[in-house]
């Protein structure tokens, strides 16, 4: 198996062409990172925190809601319908292609969003325990998106290793 | 990620979609394309000295080898060709992707189908900005290697860049 931080340079790399998680109304490029051990509360609402902070930058009074960690989904629960939703807009463009070759742009960006979904899915199915979580507010639109899994058998030699995929998220 | 608009731009960009994948249909072997620039415009004798080196390549186990001298150069339709292939793409992925939803066990052939559609679409995109656009193949009766040549250019008169991918096809 790939160590987690040549895994987490593999889906940087795939992030590179196109970023942005499908459904979400505002630009929402998923950041990278990894940290030794398994993941908790804790650190979910501290992932948070920082985008909740980031979007209130300048507001010096700016205090932080009550959050809400949603009940972890399955990685299947989540990418299958985006698959199968960028997979339709592949058809569907493909079919718009066929009938004018001009709207070629759309084709490629279509062809683009299902292959970021489906090597996202890739990546993180080849690691142990994962899970897609999300923080919200009650008060607040963006929700931080949280996929993890782990590499590594939890011992001191072959220690846990979480890696991350987060984003600050605007549903459409 | 935007087409770049410059050929120094263009070259680094159509070396990285071939990253990731980089098998060109309708071979029978392993047929990674190289992206390359040539100064000035191609003639029959420039497409016949880069089959020469790739053809030598291609026999180089075999002791005495001579190149022949019924080499045929055959221009095919750039849009053509691309669409075809392209076609082609999308009936895999539509098949891997009814696979997936029936056995997720096949998760990997959707990922293969995904990742050869998204190659050949930005390969099209990418060479479609380049004037003149256009595939050769030099092929030789009774040899299985066929020379392939996709082929663009850049700029007019002695700032002419030709920037072009060449392949080893087996096709029996």
């Amino acid at each position: 198996m790939p160590t987690a931080s040549q895994i987490a340079s593999a889906i940087r790399q795939s992030l590179k062409d196109i970023n942005d998680f499908p459904g979400t109304a505002s630009d929402s490029p998923l950041k990278i990172s990894t940290f030794k051990g398994a993941i908790d509360e804790k650190k979910y609402l501290s992932l948070d925190a920082a985008y909740r902070r980031l979007a209130n930058t300048g507001n010096a009074t700016y205090q932080l809601p009550t959050r809400i960690v949603s009940p972890p989904q399955t990685l299947a629960e989540v990418f299958n319908p985006l698959i199968t939703s960028a997979m339709a807009t592949v058809t569907t463009a493909n079919s718009d292609y066929l009938a004018d070759a001009a709207t070629f742009p759309a084709l490629e960006v279509a062809t683009e969003n299902l292959e970021y979904v489906v090597q996202l899915y890739g990546h993180f199915k080849a690691l142990n325990n994962t899970k897609v979580v999300e923080v919200s507010t009650t008060s607040e639109i963006p929700k931080t998106l949280v996929i993890t899994g782990e590499t590594g058998a939890g011992s001191t030699l072959d220690p846990t290793i979480t890696l991350i995929a987060h984003a600050s998220v605007i549903y459409s | 990620m935007m087409i770049p608009r410059t050929p120094w731009k263009l070259l680094p960009y159509l070396r990285n979609i071939l990253k990731d994948y980089n098998y060109w249909p309708s071979s029978e072997s392993d047929s990674p394309l190289k992206i390359r620039y040539f100064d000035g415009s191609f003639s029959q004798d420039i497409l016949l000295k880069l089959d020469a080196v790739l053809r030598r390549q291609a026999n180089e186990s075999v002791t005495g080898y001579q190149l022949p001298t019924n080499r045929s150069v055959i221009t095919k339709s750039f849009t053509d060709t691309f669409n075809d292939l392209i076609q082609g793409a999308i009936a895999n992925l539509e098949a891997a992707k009814e696979n997936y939803d029936n056995d997720p066990i096949t998760f990997p052939g959707l990922e293969m189908s995904a990742e050869a559609l998204e190659f050949l679409v930005q390969l099209y995109g990418g060479f479609k900005t380049l004037t003149n656009p256009v595939i050769t193949e030099v092929s030789v009766s009774g040899e299985a290697v066929v020379t392939l040549i996709i082929s663009g250019e850049w700029g007019t008169g002695e700032d002419l860049t030709t920037i072009y991918a060449t392949s080893t096809l087996i096709q029996t």
